[in-house]
C-alpha cells in the first residue's frame, strides 16, 4: 500500500530472515552455521555462465573408484573436522523416503497449465487453493499445501519482478483477451493467484515482524524468546512476488472484476456469481491484510474490507457445489524443486467445509481484534487479551499476531500510549495510592537532596521495571496456550524478584513521604509491591488452571491442584482485603478545588467498587476450588478415579516435587514441603489406609461432601451475582466474554453440586461401589472439569 | 581438542572411558588431498550434485557438504560430454547429502582457476 512503509518492512524482513536462517540452519542440517551461505536456489558461485568464469573440471571417476577400492571395509577417508554424528543428518540420495528429487516428474510435465478449462473447473481449482491456504494458516508447510499447485508453480518459478511478467505464459504480453475461456485462465485465475500469493506474503511478513518486535521487547528481560511455532513461515526460497506492490495486485483484481461484470451476459448467472464472489473475497482479503498496522492508528482501519470478505465467503460456501475438482492440478512432485533439506512430505488434505469454517472464524476474530483500538485503559485491554486468547479453538497465528501488533506498536499501546502511563493508570485504579507517591510535580525538582527528587527516582525506576514485565504478559498471551503456561512459569519468578525490590522501594517511599501507618498494626501501605503481588497471585492461579485446560494433570492429581488453586485464591482475597483497608481510609489531599474534590471522591468510589468486584471474583474462585478439591479427594479415596501406577520410580513425594516445581521457587506465598502438604490431596494411594476403621473413613467422606456442598452453594451465589453485574470497571471491551465466562463457571459450579449430591445419595444407600465416574471437560469451564457420577446397571 | 579431552579422560581414575576406534580413518594418497575440494557427482538418474567432498568409503558412498543439485533434463545425457552447469538453469540447495556408491556414474573435480577451451 504505502511504499515507504513497504521499504521499511522489507528491510526488517531481511534482517529477520538472516537471523532466523542462522538459527534454523544449525539444527536442520548438521553442517553448521555457514553451510547455507550458498543461498537457496539460484546459480551457484563460479558456475555463472553470465560472467564467463567457468571452473576447470576434471573427470576423476576411474581414479576415484580405484582408490576407494583400496580401502578396507569399515575404513573411511574423512575430513577430520567432519564427524560421523553429522553424517547422520545427511540426506540420502536415491532413498525415496528422503530424496525429494527422486519423485516422478510425469505428473509435473504432463499437466498443461495453459490448457483451456471449464468455468466449473476453474471454480474447483480456486476452492482447492482456498483449502490449501487455510491449511497453511493452521500450521502445514507451504510445500505441502499451496506450493503443490502447478498454477502457482508456473506463476512463481521464474520469480517475476513485475506484474506483467507474472503469468502462466504466452498470451500475457500485449495480446488481448477476447473470449471468456481465455479470460478464465489469464484473467480470473491469474489475478486470483497473484492476490493469493500476496496474501500469503503479507501474513508471513506480519508474523515475522511480530517475532522481531517480541525479540526486541524482550532484550532487557531474561526471558527466552520463541518464534511463533504454529505456522510454518519457510518459503523454500520462492519469492512471494515481493517486488510487486500490493496496490498493483489489488487493481489487477479490481480490473478483472470489472471485466467479469462487462461480460456478465455471456455467462451463466450461477457461474458468474461464484466467480465474482471468489474474486471479491480475494480482493478484500488482500486489501485487509495489506494495510500496514501503522495505518490503523490513523483511522484507516480496514473494517469494510473484512466484512466484505465475510460476505463474499458466504457466497463461496454456497456456490462450492458448482465447482468441479481438478485433482491433477496439485502434486507433491513440486517438492523436488524446492530448496529444502527435509524429506518429501505428503500433501495436506484439508476439507473445503472445514476450511471455510476456519476462515469464517478467522475473519470474525480479525474483526473482533480491531476492538482493541477502542482502548479504554490498561486493565480493560488486559481483560480483553485474556478472553480473546482463551477462545477455543485458539485464534490462528495471524490473528494473534494482529492483535498483539495492534495493541503494541512502536513499544507503546496502540502506538500512542506509553506503557508506563498504562501501568500507572492501572496502579491508580487498583491500588489508589496517595497522590504524593506519583505526583508529577516531583519531576520538576532538580536538587538531589530534596525528597521529591528521591521519590521521583524511586518511582521512575519502579515504573520502568513494571512496564517491561507488564509488556511481557501481553507477549506471553499471544503465544499458544502451552507455550503461554511455560512462559508464565518463568515470568512468575521475575515478578517474585520484582516484588522484593518493590518492597524496598516502598520502605524508602514510606520514609520519604512521611507516611502515617494504619493505627491498628502499625503497617504501611506498600503500594508498589501491593500491585506486583496482586499480579503475581493472578499469574500463579493461571498457571494452576491452565494445567487443567491443557490436560496436564492426571485425575488423581486434581484434588491437589485444586488445593493449590484455592490456596492462591485465598491469598489473593486477603491481599485485596488489605489493599481495600488502606484505600477506604484515604482522605482527599488538602487544597483541592470543588470539582477536583468531587473527581477525587469519584475515583475513590470506583477504586472501592473495583476492589469489591475483584474480591467477589477471588472469593468465588476460592470457594469453587475448595469444593472441587474436596469432591475430587473423596472420589480419589473412594477409588472412583484411577490411582497412579505403583512402580518403584514414582512416589507421592516425587510427584509432588515435580508438580510444585514452578511454585516452590516463589518466595511468597510459600508452598509447604511435601511432609506438611495436606495429606488428603497429595497422597492418593496411602491416605485411606491411615483410617483406623471403615466407619471413620465413611465419616470423613460425609464430612468432605458436606464441605463441598456448602462451598458450592456459596460460590453459586457469588457467580449469580457476578453474572448480573453491569458496567463494571474493566468490563468494557470484553464485557460479553467476561459474562460468558462467568456463565461457564456457573455451569461448572452446578455440575460439581450435582456430583456432590449424587455421591451423597450413593453414600446413603451404600451403593458407592456401583458408582462410575467420567470426567467431563468439554461442556464445562476448562479450568473446572466436572466429574459426572452415574450408577452402573 | 579431541586429544586434550581424551588425555584428560585418561588421567581421571576408574572406569576405563569409552574411546572410539580411531583407526577407521585412513589417509590415502589420492583421496585425502581431495577432501574439502568441490566435486561434481553425476548419478544414474541424470542429476548432478556439486558440493565439497567430506567423506568416502570402500563402496564409494560419498558424503558432500553444502550441496547443490542440478538436473539434466530432456533426454540429454549427463554421462557424455562435459556439461555446462550454467546451461541447466536453477539449482536447488540441499545441504549435506550422502550419495550411495551404486548410484554414482561420474565423479569430477572442480579445479581452481578458469576454464580454458
Amino acid at each position: 500500500m504505502n511504499d515507504t512503509t513497504n521499504g521499511l518492512y522489507n528491510l526488517l524482513l531481511w534482517l529477520w530472515s538472516t537471523w532466523s536462517n542462522l538459527l534454523r540452519l544449525g539444527s536442520q542440517n548438521g553442517t553448521g552455521l555457514f553451510s547455507n551461505w550458498g543461498g537457496g536456489g539460484g546459480v551457484r558461485r563460479g558456475s555463472n555462465g553470465g560472467n564467463g568464469v567457468q571452473p576447470k573440471v576434471k573427470d576423476i571417476t576411474e581414479r576415484f573408484l580405484e582408490a576407494a577400492r583400496e580401502l578396507k571395509t569399515g575404513e573411511l577417508v574423512q575430513d577430520p573436522n567432519f564427524t560421523l554424528l553429522e553424517a547422520v543428518g545427511a540426506l540420502e540420495i536415491m532413498d525415496p523416503k528422503m530424496d525429494s528429487g527422486l519423485m516422478e516428474q510425469d505428473a509435473f510435465e504432463n499437466y498443461d497449465v495453459l490448457a483451456p478449462r471449464l468455468p466449473e473447473e476453474i471454480i474447483g481449482i480456486l476452492d482447492q487453493l482456498l483449502s490449501h491456504e487455510v491449511a497453511w494458516h493452521t500450521g502445514s508447510a507451504l510445500s505441502q499445501t499451496l506450493f503443490t499447485s502447478l498454477y502457482l508453480d508456473r506463476l512463481l518459478s521464474p520469480a517475476p519482478s513485475s506484474l506483467a511478467e507474472a503469468g502462466f505464459g504466452k498470451l500475457m504480453h500485449g495480446q488481448q483477451i477476447r473470449t471468456f475461456e481465455e479470460g478464465l485462465l489469464h484473467k480470473i485465475l491469474r489475478s486470483y493467484c497473484i492476490g493469493l500469493v500476496k496474501c500469503v506474503h503479507h501474513v508471513n511478513l506480519q508474523i515475522q515482524l511480530e517475532n522481531l518486535r517480541t525479540m526486541k521487547d524482550a532484550q532487557h528481560s531474561s526471558h527466552c524468546i520463541y518464534e511463533e511455532e504454529d505456522i510454518v513461515l519457510q518459503t523454500y526460497n520462492v519469492a512471494l512476488l515481493e517486488r510487486i506492490p500490493s496496490s498493483e495486485a489489488l487493481s489487477l483484481l479490481t480490473e478483472t472484476i470489472e471485466w467479469l461484470k462487462h461480460i456478465k451476459t455471456e455467462i451463466e448467472p450461477q457461474i458468474y456469481e461464484a466467480l465474482f464472489a471468489r474474486l471479491k473475497f480475494r480482493r478484500n482479503f488482500l486489501a485487509a491484510l495489506a494495510t500496514p498496522l501503522d495505518n490503523y492508528a490513523d483511522d484507516k482501519v480496514p473494517t469494510a474490507a473484512w466484512t466484505d470478505a465475510q460476505d463474499a465467503l458466504q457466497v463461496i460456501k454456497e456456490t462450492h457445489k458448482l465447482g468441479k475438482e481438478v485433482p491433477e492440478a496439485c502434486t507433491i512432485v513440486v517438492q523436488r524443486k524446492l530448496a529444502s533439506t527435509v524429506p518429501p512430505r505428503p500433501m495436506v488434505e484439508y476439507a473445503f467445509e472445514e476450511a471455510v469454517a476456519t476462515l469464517e472464524r478467522m475473519l470474525k476474530r480479525n474483526l473482533e481484534a480491531l476492538k482493541v483500538l477502542e482502548y479504554r485503559g490498561g486493565a480493560d485491554l488486559y481483560n480483553y487479551f485474556i478472553h480473546f486468547m482463551a477462545q477455543n479453538p485458539q485464534p490462528l497465528p495471524y490473528t494473534r499476531s494482529l492483535l498483539r501488533g495492534l495493541a503494541f506498536n512502536k513499544g507503546q499501546f496502540l502506538g500512542k500510549v506509553p506503557v508506563k502511563d498504562v501501568v500507572l493508570s492501572d496502579i491508580n485504579e487498583l491500588i489508589f495510592p496517595r497522590e504524593i507517591v506519583f505526583d508529577p510535580k516531583h519531576k520538576e525538582v532538580e536538587m538531589p537532596a530534596h525528597p521529591s527528587f528521591k521519590i521521583n527516582q524511586v518511582t521512575e525506576w519502579y515504573l520502568l521495571r513494571a512496564s517491561s514485565l507488564y509488556c511481557q504478559l501481553f507477549t506471553d498471551q499471544a503465544m499458544n496456550r502451552s507455550r503461554f503456561r511455560r512462559n508464565l512459569c518463568h515470568s512468575i519468578i521475575e515478578w517474585d524478584n520484582f516484588q522484593v525490590e518493590a518492597e524496598e522501594c516502598d520502605a524508602n517511599l514510606a520514609d520519604l513521604t512521611n507516611e502515617t501507618p494504619l493505627s491498628k498494626d502499625q503497617s504501611y501501605s506498600y503500594v508498589l509491591s501491593s500491585w506486583v503481588y496482586l499480579y503475581k497471585l493472578r499469574l500463579l492461579e493461571w498457571v494452576v488452571f491452565l494445567g487443567f485446560e491443557l490436560e496436564i494433570y492426571q485425575p488423581y492429581e486434581y484434588s491437589g491442584m485444586f488445593w493449590l488453586a484455592q490456596f492462591y485464591a485465598r491469598a489473593r482475597l486477603s491481599h485485596l482485603v488489605r489493599i481495600s483497608e488502606f484505600s477506604k481510609v484515604r482522605t482527599p489531599p488538602s487544597g483541592l478545588s470543588r470539582e477536583e474534590a468531587q473527581d477525587w471522591q469519584k475515583r475513590k468510589l470506583l477504586n472501592i467498587a473495583l476492589l469489591n468486584y475483584h474480591m467477589l471474583d477471588a472469593r468465588a474462585i476460592e470457594a469453587l476450588s475448595s469444593a472441587s478439591m474436596s469432591l475430587y479427594s473423596v472420589l480419589t479415596h473412594l477409588r472412583l478415579i484411577p490411582l497412579p501406577y505403583a512402580n518403584s520410580y514414582a512416589s507421592d513425594e516425587l510427584r509432588y516435587e515435580l508438580r510444585m516445581k514452578p511454585f516452590q521457587q516463589v518466595v511468597s506465598p510459600q508452598i509447604e514441603p511435601f511432609p506438611r502438604a495436606p495429606e488428603e490431596c497429595f497422597r492418593p494411594g496411602t491416605f485411606r489406609d491411615e483410617f483406623a476403621c471403615e466407619e471413620d473413613f465413611t465419616e470423613w467422606v460425609e464430612q468432605k461432601l458436606e464441605e463441598a456442598k456448602v462451598a458450592v452453594s456459596y460460590c453459586r451465589l457469588d457467580y449469580n451475582e457476578l453474572c448480573k453485574m453491569e458496567g463494571m470497571v474493566g468490563m468494557g471491551l470484553a464485557g460479553d466474554e467476561i459474562k460468558a465466562n462467568y456463565k461457564l463457571l456457573l455451569r461448572s459450579c452446578v455440575g460439581m453440586s450435582l456430583a456432590v449430591m449424587a455421591l451423597q445419595m450413593a453414600m446413603k444407600k451404600g451403593e458407592v461401589a456401583k458408582c462410575e465416574v467420567r470426567i467431563d471437560a468439554e461442556k464445562y469451564h476448562p479450568f473446572f472439569p466436572v466429574p459426572v457420577v452415574s450408577t452402573k446397571k | 581438542m579431541t586429544t586434550t579431552l581424551q588425555s584428560s579422560l585418561q588421567t581421571s581414575a576408574q572406569p576405563e572411558p569409552y574411546r572410539p576406534r580411531k583407526d577407521y580413518r585412513k589417509t590415502h594418497p589420492f583421496l585425502t588431498p581431495l577432501l574439502l575440494k568441490t566435486i561434481r557427482i553425476t548419478t544414474r538418474d541424470n542429476r548432478i550434485f556439486v558440493g565439497s567432498f567430506k567423506c568416502t568409503d570402500r563402496d564409494c558412498n560419498i558424503i558432500l557438504g553444502p550441496t547443490h543439485e542440478y538436473r539434466v533434463e530432456g533426454g540429454q545425457s549427463a554421462t557424455g560430454k562435459k556439461v555446462d552447469l550454467s546451461s541447466l538453469g536453477r539449482s536447488r540447495f540441499l545441504g549435506l547429502v550422502c550419495v550411495p556408491g551404486g548410484e554414482v556414474v561420474k565423479i569430477e573435480l572442480e579445479e581452481e582457476g578458469e576454464h580454458t577451451e
